[in-house]
């Protein structure tokens, strides 16, 4: 008894140094990336920052302290919050699109049929597309001088639906949010092709004996297991409408023509720090900061309540 | 490259230049030990110096060179050793420089209201350029108090292109009047010839074919008129030229709004537009895309025709350094730069000369069409972006695209207009 007393203190502070040394090391193996993230990534950002609360235009001295009245500005700018609208219409729309045509697809190619690594290599294709690129195909597809989408819908007998596309008020924030969704749905169809492979077989197989019907498998089995990759997607897909930049910035131009319909925070925020042209004037580098941690704080919430509600769903489901 | 790979190359540039503007700062600190002060084997007093400049176009380095060896043999004692910045990164490191103290002895802004911001960096020319032989647009961006303070390498000429093959092909005069316009723009519509080519997703043609119209109106003195209060923008007379723009909509370009200025120039050239607003370092852009491009410029029609307008702009503006130790030798460099003999070489080679009287001799397209930029302007007047009063309204046009959308009327774009516009006492 006294002996056992003795060894089992002595083991268990040997696997908690064991256990210290391992976290050690790992935590010196992490040391690189996090010294280069913090000092290339975090730091400059956050220690931009307090230039928000002052008067710069981003070339020369730093002026006086404006303290809140860039935020004050933001709130009254009515060209950012159209943008900020757009951004929630865009997350909203593939909110819809992502947990229904991205779930039906991942679900297709989830079966087995003759070249199913070829169409899942097509779906995911856009993903691996630089978003320039997928850019310039939906201008080559719109574009009223070069684009092929009208000529095509003439020779088929439906010219009635010609439009133009980008410039049309009307239609171009849904080509945008469109071509956002074809880049978007690639990921998230793999993510839930990921979610579906995870599924145990036997389980849908022994609701089918016990005589569930296929949507009752789906609601029943297929969907509680897919939970992590709801979370996954939802949060992902936050993060990826509410910082939408690049493609719309080849799509529609730094200024979200037509007219700013098209706008997003990311064009916004760049537009205020550089003008666009070489003709511009006006800079405000202050300004875009706030405008930028505005964004931030926006797809924070956003990524964190979807964290936060999903992550108890998948808790009770599974 | 297109437009919009170079802007997303200025982001990514001009980031990285302020990112690294305290690593510049000290670079500087130790080039401009070695080159920003020049060498000088006789200082202020005689020998041979040689002075320093920057230029931010290396793709002009030949033309450039002519000019400095032409200069070097008017001056042997003097050199100018020219350092070429990439365009987008120039400023940052002109700043950075001046900051640091490493700037070259010839400081060269870019443009009226930078060099402006710089004066303080800089001393005045002094009496070897006649300020009465400067153009318009130099004089009124280099003088001040009554004192020549630098002088632009040359300018830049925005007017109304023309395609002459599809003119004359359908029997057509350049338009000399509004009502001129709107009947040529007709005929070449009637005739399936899209008149206008009106690329308006950035608003820098739109921009500049509202400040035409507007000096087509007010004449020379226009920046001054506005930016004195003394006309507004308002003015019934004066918001006909944003109704111009309205009218003039079912002859634009299919889907204009959506077109990017680097297309809609590509479209004239290829000759699937008739008209342009576009600026003399355009035409080697029309010529890149179709070196068949046949085309000639005009000014800009008033309502009634009596007048024709370009407006001109500055390109680089040389100055003194008032830190350099050669600011006697900068002063030759800077003042010959005025000369008969420079402005020949820039107006054959470079751009539009900035002193009166000179045109380009050569034959060739490039010369035919700036002496036609140079007819062309009655009035020349200045592009209202060399004017601190009035280059906020660049801004203003690209956040007024409503006025194609039908969310802004003319009066509407004529307001936002004019409240941009910061009017002096």
């Amino acid at each position: 008894m006294g002996v056992e007393a003795t060894a089992q203190p002595t083991g268990l502070v040997r696997a908690r140094v064991a256990g210290f040394a391992r976290r050690r090391f790992a935590l010196w193996l992490l040391l690189p990336a996090l010294v280069l993230t913090l000092g290339f990534y975090v730091l400059p950002t956050v220690g931009s920052y307090w230039l928000a609360f002052f008067d710069w235009d981003g070339l020369g001295p730093v002026g006086g302290f404006v303290g809140l009245d860039n935020f004050s500005r933001l709130l009254h700018d009515d060209s950012f919050l159209a943008a900020a609208l757009h951004n929630v219409w865009i997350f909203v729309v593939l909110l819809v699109a992502t947990n229904t045509v991205s779930l039906g697809l991942a679900m297709l190619i989830d079966r087995k049929f003759a070249l199913r690594n070829v169409y899942r290599a097509i779906i995911f294709l856009p993903y691996v597309l630089s978003p320039l690129a997928i850019g310039f195909i939906w201008q080559v597809l719109l574009s009223p001088s070069i684009g092929i989408l009208n000529p095509a819908l003439d020779a088929v007998g439906l010219g009635g639906l010609q439009r133009e596309w980008l410039a049309d008020p009307g239609t171009a924030l849904w080509v945008v949010i469109a071509a956002l969704a074809w880049q978007w749905n690639a990921l998230a169809t793999v993510v839930f092709l990921a979610g579906l492979q995870s599924v145990p077989g036997e389980l849908r197989d022994a609701a089918r004996i016990d005589g569930a019907r296929p949507a009752r498998v789906l609601r029943d089995v297929t969907l509680p297991f897919l939970a992590p990759a709801f979370t996954t997607v939802n949060v992902l897909l936050a993060v990826f409408a509410f910082r939408a930049f690049d493609l719309v910035y080849v799509l529609t131009g730094p200024l979200g023509a037509p007219d700013g319909e098209t706008l997003v925070m990311g064009t916004a925020v760049y537009t205020t720090a550089f003008p666009t042209g070489q003709f511009s004037s006006g800079a405000s580098f202050s300004y875009a900061v706030a405008q930028g941690i505005f964004l931030t704080a926006v797809l924070g919430l956003a990524a964190f309540a979807l964290l936060a509600f999903l992550g108890r769903r998948e808790k009770r489901v599974l | 490259m297109t437009d919009l790979d170079e802007r997303l190359q200025r982001l990514v540039s001009r980031r990285r230049a302020l990112q690294g503007a305290g690593g510049l700062a000290l670079a500087g600190l130790a080039g401009g030990l070695l080159a920003g002060c020049g060498s000088d084997s006789g200082g202020d007093g005689g020998g041979s110096t040689t002075i320093a400049a920057w230029h931010e176009h290396p793709e002009l380095r030949r033309p450039i060179e002519e000019l400095l060896t032409a200069f070097h043999a008017a001056h042997p004692s003097i050199s100018v050793d020219m350092s070429y910045k990439p365009a987008d990164q120039y400023e940052a490191l002109l700043q950075t420089a001046l900051v640091g103290g490493a700037a070259p002895d010839a400081l060269g802004f870019l443009g009226a209201a930078r060099f402006r911001q710089g004066l303080r960096y800089a001393t005045p020319v002094g009496a070897k350029v006649d300020p009465s032989r400067l153009t318009l647009v130099a004089k009124a961006a280099t003088v001040n108090d009554g004192k020549v303070w630098g002088v632009p390498l040359a300018s830049f000429t925005v007017g109304l292109f023309y395609n002459r093959a599809i003119f004359a092909e359908h029997g057509l005069e350049p338009p000399k009047s509004w009502g001129e316009l709107m009947t040529v723009a007709r005929t070449l519509q009637d005739k399936g010839v899209t008149p206008f080519s009106m690329p308006a997703q950035d608003m820098i043609i739109p921009f500049f074919f509202y400040m035409l119209a507007v000096t087509a109106i007010l004449g020379e003195t226009t920046v001054e008129d506005l930016a004195t209060g003394r006309r507004k923008l308002t003015e019934p007379e004066l918001v006909r030229a944003a109704q111009l723009m309205i009218d003039c909509q079912p002859y634009y370009n299919k889907g204009f709004a959506a077109v990017p200025y680097v297309e809609g120039k590509a479209l004239f050239a290829q000759g699937r537009a008739a008209m342009i607003i576009g600026g003399t370092e355009d035409y080697a852009g029309y010529i890149d895309v179709n070196p068949k491009a046949d085309v000639g410029v005009i000014g800009f029609p008033s309502p009634d025709g009596a007048l024709q307008s370009t407006v001109s702009g500055n390109d680089i503006i040389y100055t003194i350094n008032k830190k350099s130790p050669h600011k006697q030798q900068t002063a030759e460099f800077v003042a010959w730069l005025a000369s008969d003999e420079a402005q020949q070489i820039v107006a054959n080679r470079i751009g539009v000369p900035v002193v009166r009287g000179v045109t380009p001799t050569g034959a060739g397209d490039r010369n035919r069409v700036e002496r036609e930029f140079i007819a062309a302007g009655n009035p020349a007047g200045i592009v209202w972006l060399e004017s601190d009063a009035l280059i906020g309204c660049f801004g203003v046009a690209q956040r007024s695209a409503g006025i194609f959308t039908g969310s802004l009327d003319a009066a509407g774009f004529a307001e936002a207009m004019q409240r941009a516009i910061v009017v002096s006492s």
